[in-house]
């Protein structure tokens, strides 16, 4: 179920009802927990069971860690098997079954039956960190295991969240799942600029942006101008396509009386790569700074390794991962390991994370700097693959003829008219309080634009393929 | 609360000016019907070539026809005037609007209509019928087509969808609305700089998005992702979909009028052999084969046939110059019995 679909609509107004008439604490978890399975579900019921059979397996492990300090080693390493071999089952499967069918055609055998298509559980990248940040947390003596099956399964599988977070920790969302939950207004009057905003950005920005986005990168050859174009285009899309759908899960979690992470902080005005990963996809980048950037930092720090290595290869390792848990392909691999590449450059220029810009016109030209690498970056990811990239950069002209030129002109038109509303929201948001007659004109504009845009099928997130 | 309900106000006032505002803009009623809105103009261009050329066999279909039969070849081969009516992208309620508004207005008449199709695109009403494609099939239709109406939009709206098509002006002319002001944006610029109009626009489009322009993997890929939409679950259960879908109307004309109808089942390579097909799909095919038996409709099927191998395809859909050739041929010897009995 998407969020945008009527079946959503019905499903959630059937919760939402029921679940404040529930009153207990108790039977509203019950009921959360009974839609969150019944939404994801939704289309593919199997993808229900594997959900559920992975949580109560970590369930069961989280506690057998924590009653059993001998055989916790032990433990960990079948909760961390478990996690990481279902998603790179499912995620990795179909990349390697063609290259290895591939392989072993070339060995004259033919193994045709390996090219069933595994079909990627929706969400399964996102409650897998969070059930492995639970894990790894309970295994470090961080957190005391619950004994709640239905508050951890709650946890695990909330609705709101399942399909492309914010990755919340066990520490912010299992407090709140145990407290008693009665209606409040101040949750309607947090929730709805929001959901307006969820809305307006996915439907009348994201799909329709990414329509002339997929155009471009659908050419065998684009000039140099059009790729432009329409990489700017995929770097507005994203923004406004993954913010919306965080906007939408944080709406929704907190019309149930929940207060999910901020996901986005403005991440295009970062001047620096690790300033960008601080305000893009936070929850995610926290996640890997704790569970993978850190450990690895103090592993090679007790190894006492040299400097140089120490303060390289945790943001590469770092970044490689997030390539991968992003995508099985090699664009994904590069485009994480671009930025492992930029944060260590920039390190050694003395712009590591708590730079600052001794002036204004350093902070233009940093900010200048770092938008067109993030660019550059969102050129890698969205590319078909790396040939194709490497092929028109390499090969392609960067005007073309007059006609390529027009196109991309007419693209770039398309892409700013669509950029325009969030740059005036930002600019409402700088200068006007939250309440001011601007931003309720500015909400009122968004909701009648919405309506015109609206249309009964939408594509899905881009975020549901991680 | 303050800020939202003063949010509420100005967006109920805004949407009640709207809604008085839009229907005298486009000169519409207040409420509308909830299905589209067709205008009485029909491309009356094929309904003139059968007339003209006394055509007395028609083939109807979508580009897999275009590009998989020569006309000519296939007239010359079966030794009478044959037309092809080719709407790329059509499907079945495109073409029972083809049969009942364009060939069936013909005088004479042709004697037989061959209907090209594939897997189980002739039960499925509502696909290829919304977006552009609502343009595309105001070529073929009345402005009142009430079979089409209800079968390929009705019954697939939910009731929020038919209440704001009816009550709100706003969406339903929101199509129009978000064409009229991209197409503001998209030719301000090229008209400033390069003194390039709305048609110098639209022909650099259509230049760079040439479909010899594409990558051969992303058309592949589009193309298997739109024809999922005939192998799911639901597509596939031919009994719950054969009343409601243009099938049993299209028969129903086609008899009435005395037009011969003979159904051709493509060769396509979405499924590299008979094997490979889902059983569900090979259910749904034995149905159809009874139901067209018992309407006693010819059904002539090229599904796997082997004389017609993937080195005969462009992509899984569409046959290259060979291909079509052979396919010509073959498509005139299947034929012949039923035209020379």
């Amino acid at each position: 179920m998407i969020f945008t679909s009527y079946d959503f609509l019905i499903f959630f107004l059937i919760v939402f009802c029921l679940y404040w008439l529930a009153r207990r604490r108790q039977w509203q978890n019950i009921l959360l927990l009974a839609a969150s399975y019944v939404f994801y579900g939704w289309i593919h019921p199997w993808y229900a069971a594997l959900l559920g059979l992975s949580t109560l397996a970590d369930f069961g492990l989280a506690l057998g860690i924590s009653r059993h300090k001998t055989r916790s080693r032990l433990y960990l390493t079948l909760s961390l098997l478990l996690n990481l071999g279902i998603l790179a089952a499912f995620k990795y499967y179909n990349f390697f079954s063609d290259s290895l069918v591939a392989a072993l055609a070339g060995l004259n055998i033919h193994a045709d039956a390996l090219l069933v298509n595994v079909l990627f559980p929706a969400g399964l990248s996102f409650y897998t960190l969070k059930k492995l940040a639970y894990i790894l947390d309970v295994s470090r003596g961080d957190l005391e295991p619950t004994r709640d099956l239905v508050g951890f399964a709650l946890f695990v599988g909330f609705f709101p969240q399942i399909n492309a977070g914010p990755i919340d920790r066990a520490q912010k969302l299992l407090p709140q799942i145990q407290s008693d939950r009665v209606w409040k207004a101040e949750y309607f009057y947090s929730a709805w600029p929001m959901l307006v905003m969820g809305f307006f950005k996915k439907i009348v920005i994201a799909d329709t942006v990414r329509v002339f986005v997929d155009r471009v990168y659908s050419l065998k050859e684009p000039t140099g101008f059009l790729l432009l174009a329409a990489t700017l285009g995929f770097t507005l899309q994203i923004l406004a396509d993954f913010t919306a759908y965080t906007d939408l899960a944080r709406a929704l979690a907190r019309l149930f009386g929940f207060d999910t992470s901020e996901n986005f902080r403005s991440p295009y005005s970062a001047l620096t790569p690790t300033d960008f990963w601080n305000r893009w996809h936070i929850t995610l980048s926290n996640w890997l700074r704790d569970y993978v950037f850190f450990p690895l930092r103090r592993a090679l720090l007790r190894a006492n390794l040299p400097r140089g290595l120490t303060d390289a290869i945790p943001p590469l390792v770092t970044m490689f991962v997030s390539g991968l848990w992003h995508g099985a392909g090699w664009t994904y691999v590069v485009w994480g390991l671009y930025f492992g590449v930029l944060i260590v450059l920039y390190q050694l220029l003395g712009m590591g994370g708590a730079w600052k810009p001794a002036n204004k016109f350093t902070q233009a030209i940093a900010w200048l700097v770092m938008f067109a690498l993030i660019v550059v970056s969102f050129a890698i990811f969205r590319s078909p693959s790396l040939g194709w990239l490497g092929s028109v950069l390499a090969n392609g002209a960067f005007l073309g003829p007059r006609d390529h030129v027009v196109t991309a002109v007419v693209t770039l038109s398309l892409i700013g008219f669509y950029a325009a509303p969030l740059f005036i929201k930002s600019a409402f948001d700088k200068y006007f309080a939250p309440d001011s007659i601007w931003h309720t004109l500015y909400y009122v504009g968004a909701v009648i634009a919405t309506l015109a845009y609206l249309n009964t099928s939408s594509p899905d997130f881009i975020y549901f393929q991680f | 609360m303050r800020s939202f309900l003063r949010f509420l106000l100005v967006l109920l006032v805004t949407l009640a000016a709207l809604t008085a505002y839009l229907p005298r803009r486009y000169g519409t009623p207040w409420p509308e019907e909830p299905g589209p809105r067709f205008d009485n103009g029909i491309r009356s261009a094929h309904t003139r070539v059968i007339q003209e050329r006394g055509v007395k066999l028609v083939l109807v279909g979508d580009s897999v026809l275009e590009q998989g039969v020569d006309e000519a070849a296939l007239s010359e081969a079966l030794a009478l005037p044959a037309h092809a009516i080719a709407v790329p992208g059509s499907t079945s309620a495109f073409w029972y609007l083809i049969l009942k508004n364009v060939i069936l207005q013909a005088e004479p008449r042709p004697a037989t209509v061959v209907l090209l199709f594939r897997d189980t695109i002739l039960t499925l009403p509502n696909f290829h019928v919304r977006g552009g494609y609502i343009n595309e099939l105001d070529q073929f239709a009345t402005a009142r087509e009430e079979v089409v109406q209800e079968r390929a939009y009705l019954n697939f709206m939910n009731p929020l969808e038919k209440a704001a098509l009816s009550y709100l002006p706003l969406y339903r002319n929101g199509q129009q609305f978000k064409e009229r002001t991209e197409e503001r944006v998209r030719n301000l610029l090229p008209g400033v700089f390069f003194s390039c109009n709305a048609e110098c626009v639209a022909r650099a489009d259509a230049t760079v998005y040439h479909v010899e322009n594409l990558r051969p993997e992303f058309v592949h890929e589009a193309l298997a992702g739109d024809e999922d939409f005939l192998f799911t679950r639901d597509a596939m259960d031919f009994d719950a979909l054969i009343e409601e879908s243009f099938l049993p109307e299209i028969i129903r004309i086609a008899r009435e009028n005395d037009v011969q109808l003979i159904l051709v089942h493509e060769r396509t390579q979405i499924f590299p052999s008979v094997e490979a097909e889902p059983k569900a799909l090979r259910a749904y095919k034995q149905k159809l084969s009874e139901y067209l038996n018992a309407n006693n409709i010819p059904l002539i099927d090229f599904s796997y046939d082997p004389r017609l191998p993937e080195s005969y395809f462009v992509d899984i859909l569409h046959m290259n110059a060979e291909g079509k050739a052979l396919f010509t041929q073959l498509l005139a010897e299947a034929l012949q019995p039923y035209l020379h009995p």
